[in-house]
């Protein structure tokens, strides 16, 4: 029997384009050298910010992250990626359980030059990401009462597993993000021939 | 095998792109043609798969001992690309699909024209398209393609759990809706699939990595390998754990100088035309150039003795030539028709035709589903 079965209900579009998730204008963020990120809506308020925009960040960012999260197969994928018990699971449009790491923080878009907010995650190296974003954000600063930080010494406590308080802010520090680190357009180049098709 | 013509269906378009097929006319030509059907019976089909089947082995024979011999320069592969080949080569790195097209009349031994083993598209047309045509026409007929099944089968035995990333050059409807496909079957084999476009492909030092600066463990490419072998990146390619499919060894499995290796290792064998390196060696009147790298037709040349009576343009052909003797057998009724029998890993497992007003099949040539009872 050589009839395919399965096939019929098949259907290819937005279902599939959801998993290329990347903004396109990720390339113009205007970042402090220290930026607080809110693990939660009392960290944004902690420090004086209206509840009303704490609020909307807090949604959007959580409704981006869901969208756009990286998606892994299984937990031992994800937690190799970013930690173990950093991961969530997430069910997409198509029926599959996938895993996601686990939104750490949003930031309000106005703090970065955004025009809404962004969901933050870290990944086993303790490194801040932009759900979305091509490039690591940055390491996350040692923060005493959510006001003083310390951001000297990389490698410290952003390993595996770590937790943080909730209701105060997190001090992400951007200098140590690697912005520059990574070169692209290696690849596509030999043919000159950006248009044409090969297939056979 | 008898071509029949039919009405196609209102609005067969809206049908077609309804799941996902958005490049069925090219430059306002139809590409998906449904105005006729290839019509088989079943010990044709049978004979279609145990020919593909047989051919594949062979062709892995002759890729065999052109690594064993190290005749990989006559070919027309040296440099780094000779390297990357022989390195995957020795790793037994794994393969996904690939298509022969053969010429056929239906009754004398079915004639191998080339294996696109490396780049092989119209994919999505052979596995989901005319699959979806047959449901709406001929319901009860049957039809040589269980590509879906297989490739979904073939993606648990390649990734190992592990996630795939695909890429290919964009904007490019054909390639990127081949790749959309894979990927969807990727997907439904329970891998987490993600497409990293061609050139944002990152390099961090120590690893490829996609736009959201990820590891790309394996990575699928719609993409020649003989370009990949010359692009910026490539000396990377050897200092990572990435694992590419198609292999590079495929350098070798599609290239067009393999034809001339099997003839030499089968001479005479009923499914394959004599071919060779020079054309002197070829006793016939009829004679086809095919540059070693060529695709989707282009820089094929067709002799009548020393007069060229039709002639592709194209940009390949400078790594040399095969000569392959002409075969009759690909025209009907004018028109040439081509059988893509489709491999997943070593397995026959769907037919695709394409026609086309000329003598050579290019690009552009349509394709036209078919059905057996």
């Amino acid at each position: 029997m050589r009839r395919s079965r399965r096939v019929a209900s098949l259907t290819l579009g937005s279902a599939s384009l959801l998993l290329l998730g990347a903004c396109d204008d990720d390339k113009t963020l205007d970042l402090p050298p220290r930026l607080r990120v809110y693990p939660d809506i009392a960290a944004c308020l902690s420090v004086g910010r209206p509840e009303s925009l704490c609020r909307t960040a807090q949604e959007s960012a959580t409704r981006l992250h869901f969208e756009k999260a990286p998606r892994q197969p299984n937990i031992k994928t994800c937690e190799t990626l970013y930690g173990v018990g950093n991961c969530a699971m997430v069910y997409d449009r198509d029926g599959w359980l996938r895993l996601i790491p686990a939104m750490a923080a949003f930031v309000p878009g106005a703090d970065i030059g955004m025009g809404s907010a962004v969901p933050v995650y870290y990944d086993r190296d303790g490194y801040a990401r932009v759900t979305g974003l091509e490039q690591r954000l940055g390491r996350r600063c040692e923060t005493e009462d959510g006001h003083t930080a310390t951001c000297q010494g990389s490698g410290h406590g952003s390993a595996n597993g770590f937790r943080w308080p909730s209701g105060q802010p997190q001090i992400v520090d951007t200098v140590a993000g690697d912005m520059a680190k990574v070169t692209r357009g290696g690849f596509g180049r030999a043919s000159g021939l950006s248009h044409m098709s090969y297939g056979g | 095998m008898r071509r029949v013509a039919i009405p196609p269906r209102p609005q067969w378009w809206d049908r077609v792109e309804a799941i996902g097929f958005d490049f069925h006319t090219i430059d306002n030509a139809p590409y998906w043609d449904e105005t006729a059907y290839w019509r088989f019976d079943a010990a044709q089909i049978d004979r279609l798969e145990d020919t593909a089947e047989e051919l594949h082995q062979m062709a892995m024979a002759a890729t065999r001992r052109v690594f064993a011999q190290d005749r990989l320069s006559l070919l027309g592969i040296s440099g780094p690309a000779a390297d990357l080949a022989r390195a995957s080569w020795q790793a037994d790195e794994a393969q996904l699909y690939g298509r022969f097209d053969l010429a056929w009349d239906g009754h004398a031994p079915p004639k191998l024209l080339e294996y696109n083993a490396d780049t092989p598209t119209s994919l999505f047309e052979a596995a989901v398209i005319q699959w979806h045509w047959l449901h709406d026409i001929a319901p009860h007929a049957d039809q040589f393609n269980s590509l879906h099944e297989a490739l979904v089968e073939r993606w648990r035995e390649l990734a190992d759990g592990h996630p795939l990333h695909l890429t290919c050059l964009t904007p490019h409807a054909e390639d990127e809706g081949t790749v959309r496909y894979l990927e969807a079957t990727a997907l439904e084999a329970g891998l987490a699939a993600k497409f990293v476009a061609l050139p944002d492909i990152g390099w961090n030092g120590s690893a490829f990595v996609d736009l959201d600066d990820h590891p790309i463990h394996t990575l699928f490419k719609l993409y020649p390998w003989e370009w990949l072998a010359c692009d910026p990146f490539a000396p990377h390619i050897p200092d990572t754990p990435t694992r590419w499919i198609e292999p590079a060894w495929k350098l070798v499995l599609s290239n067009k100088g393999l034809l001339a290796e099997m003839w030499d290792m089968f001479p005479g064998h009923p499914n394959l035309l004599p071919a060779s390196r020079d054309p002197g060696k070829l006793d016939c009147p009829r004679k086809v150039s095919k540059p070693l790298f060529s695709r989707e037709g282009a820089n094929i040349s067709i002799f009548d003795g020393e007069t060229a009576l039709h002639h592709v343009p194209g940009p390949y052909g400078a790594e040399g030539h095969v000569w392959q003797e002409w075969c009759p057998q690909a025209i009907h009724d004018g028109n040439s028709v081509v059988l893509g029998a489709w491999m997943v890993g070593d397995r026959c497992c769907g037919l695709g035709i394409r026609e086309d007003d000329g003598p050579v099949t290019r690009d552009t040539s349509r394709f036209v589903p078919h059905l057996f009872e």
